[in-house]
């Protein structure tokens, strides 16, 4: 329609020039591709539609086959894009149950077309069809498609893509004619290079794409790392900050009342009772510190000594039962006997400790229970608590170094707000767990959510002597 | 009338520490745990300042702070205050953020104070 109203700036007269100036603004727009940034299947998709525009009218079938492995036996090709008669193509999904795309195009004869063009880099012809269908399908099959194909392409033609001397694929033409003439090759090798080069650069973009997506990955996980420690920094500082504050609060309201009313005993041993807990708390979040960090550093010095359990027990019990009154819990014993173990007793308290004041914190009604088993040379500690329980696929990350079960500081189970800060130092299981390992010990866990959690840990009551090993 | 203080602050002990020294200083003071029990007991004890712990279980004591302070026709406009453990870089950040009228540290400032930080930034209301 435009050209009633433009002409053209110079009409071509003959054949050849029309030829040169369908190459030159083929070649444009190859250029175009090469400079577009596009994907590889959007690259062959242009391709693919530039083919048919070269030449005139008498082609039937254009496919891309690129080249994906060569191993000795045979070569191996992705069909990216194919045009085929609608017949054939409904054939070929008949005898394969394949869609072309889908079809791995795997040739083993050197002489076949597609090979041919792509050892010589140079265009291939064939007559005989048979052969390039062949690797699609079995012999049967291609017997009754043989016909149909030759009735509609008379010559298939392989034009390698070749870029930096390498042959990246080729570019399938079937022909209803049986020749073609030599402007037309020489002008689908140069298109078929010019291929080669949009997929060649825009494979290389995709590399680029995917390096620099690693790279970000990576450099997020960096990031992600740094944040991670200087959180758990500042978790760190608020943990030993806290009981500090409460004392230093505590004994000034103490000295504030003494100024103001006299001794009111009564107060006093509240205010005490709150700064003595305070100081129970810091000492403990100390001594995991340091536990954490002789780990780390592998420096724990197993010193075992006899040990008399159950005053150990009755011990951590006794200074964990201001914060139980506090939270209206419950701390019971059930001892089944007098047991001494031969054991590092600053260990044994560590893990005792850290097992109380966790049922504790976890725990908003009811009790902690602890009791003790022996069994053979093994003694059992449960500490049974009646709290907000593990949920079960958070159990197998105890342990871990700054784990922090994920719904004890989720928003959910903030409404429970009698749950003392979230967490602590996230080090105490970890403390546990490698201690217990130095102590030839095992722990287990049972939880139910909202109902309770109970941890068992079974020591040798004769433990031997060993350092930690990470 | 008295003036009414809300302390927000997960840990029990420090509630009912904070809440002695202000009620002896003449104040009326409620308490809440959470960043969500703040905005609820805001609607409801319409307090005149908040003390707001930054580290609390459910929510950051900026975002509860930037909470009131974008909808002042739901939870009023009282001063809030920024409680923290202690001042890391982390926190000095957060705190000194536009949504907050000051900070606190809880290990610093003891009893009268406190109570003294609290009257400052009430009069400058």
């Amino acid at each position: 329609m435009l050209e009633k109203f433009f002409k053209p700036i110079a009409a071509p007269e003959t054949k050849r020039e029309m030829l040169l100036q369908r190459q030159i603004s083929i070649i444009k727009e190859i250029s175009g591709i090469l400079v577009s940034g596009a994907g590889l299947s959007e690259s062959l998709e242009k391709v693919l539609d530039l083919v048919p525009s070269l030449i005139e009218n008498d082609l039937n079938y254009v496919g891309v086959l690129i080249l994906d492995g060569v191993s000795r036996e045979e070569y191996s090709f992705r069909i990216v894009k194919s045009t085929m008669p609608i017949q054939v193509e409904k054939m070929l999904k008949l005898f394969t149950g394949l869609d072309v795309a889908d079809m791995p195009y795997r040739v083993k004869d050197p002489q076949s077309i597609f090979v041919r063009s792509v050892v010589n880099k140079e265009i291939a012809y064939t007559r005989n069809l048979y052969e390039s269908f062949l690797p699609l399908m079995p012999n049967k099959y291609a017997d009754r498609l043989d016909p149909v194909i030759s009735q509609i392409v008379k010559l298939l033609i392989s034009v390698p893509m070749v870029v930096d001397d390498e042959c990246l694929g080729v570019i399938g033409i079937g022909w209803r004619t049986q020749s073609i003439s030599e402007s037309d090759l020489m002008l689908l090798q140069t298109f078929a290079n010019q291929a080669a080069v949009a997929i060649y650069s825009s494979r290389l973009l995709e590399n680029i794409k995917n390096e620099v997506s690693k790279k970000e990955k990576a450099l997020n996980r960096v990031k992600e790392t740094l944040r991670y420690e200087r959180d758990m920094l500042d978790i760190l500082a608020h943990e030993l900050r806290t009981p500090l504050t409460i004392m230093k609060n505590a004994v000034s309201i103490e000295q504030d009342e003494i100024n103001r009313t006299g001794l009111d005993r009564e107060k006093l041993k509240k205010f005490n009772q709150i700064a003595n807990d305070a100081l129970t708390r810091e000492v403990e979040t100390l001594d995991t510190i340091l536990a954490a960090t002789r780990i780390a550093k592998d420096r724990f010095e197993n010193r075992p000594e006899p040990v008399d359990l159950s005053k150990l027990i009755e011990d951590s019990i006794d200074n964990h039962r201001g914060l139980a009154l506090e939270k209206n819990i419950s701390i019971e014993m059930e001892i089944e006997e007098k047991i001494t173990l031969f054991i590092d007793k600053i260990a044994l308290v560590q893990i005792i400790n850290n097992l109380i004041s966790n049922a504790i914190k976890y725990t908003n009604i009811g009790s902690v229970t602890l009791l003790t088993k022996t069994k053979g040379n093994s003694v059992y500690i449960e500490i049974r608590d009646t709290g907000i329980g593990i949920p079960k696929e958070e159990i197998p990350n105890l342990g871990e170094k700054f784990y922090r079960v994920n719904s004890y500081i989720s928003s959910s189970s903030a409404e429970d707000n009698k749950i003392i800060r979230a967490g602590g130092t996230g080090l105490g299981l970890y403390v546990v767990m490698n201690l217990l390992k130095t102590l030839g010990g095992e722990i287990s866990f049972k939880s139910v959510l909202n109902k309770g959690t109970t941890v068992t840990i079974k020591l040798p009551i004769k433990a031997s002597r060993k350092r930690i090993s990470n | 009338m008295k003036k009414h203080i809300l302390i927000v602050d997960d840990e029990p002990t420090i509630q009912m520490l904070y809440k002695y020294i202000l009620e002896t200083a003449g104040y009326d003071v409620s308490i809440a745990s959470t960043g969500q029990e703040c905005l609820e007991r805001l609607i409801s004890d319409k307090p005149d300042l908040i003390l707001l712990d930054l580290m609390m279980p459910d929510m950051n004591g900026v975002d509860v702070a930037k909470e009131i302070r974008t909808k002042p026709g739901k939870y009023g406009n009282p001063a809030i205050v920024i409680l923290t453990a202690y001042l890391g870089e982390n926190a000095r950040e957060k705190a000194s953020q536009k949504w907050v009228d000051g900070y606190v540290t809880k290990t610093e400032v003891i009893n009268q104070e406190l109570v003294d930080e609290v009257e400052r930034y009430l009069s400058d209301r």
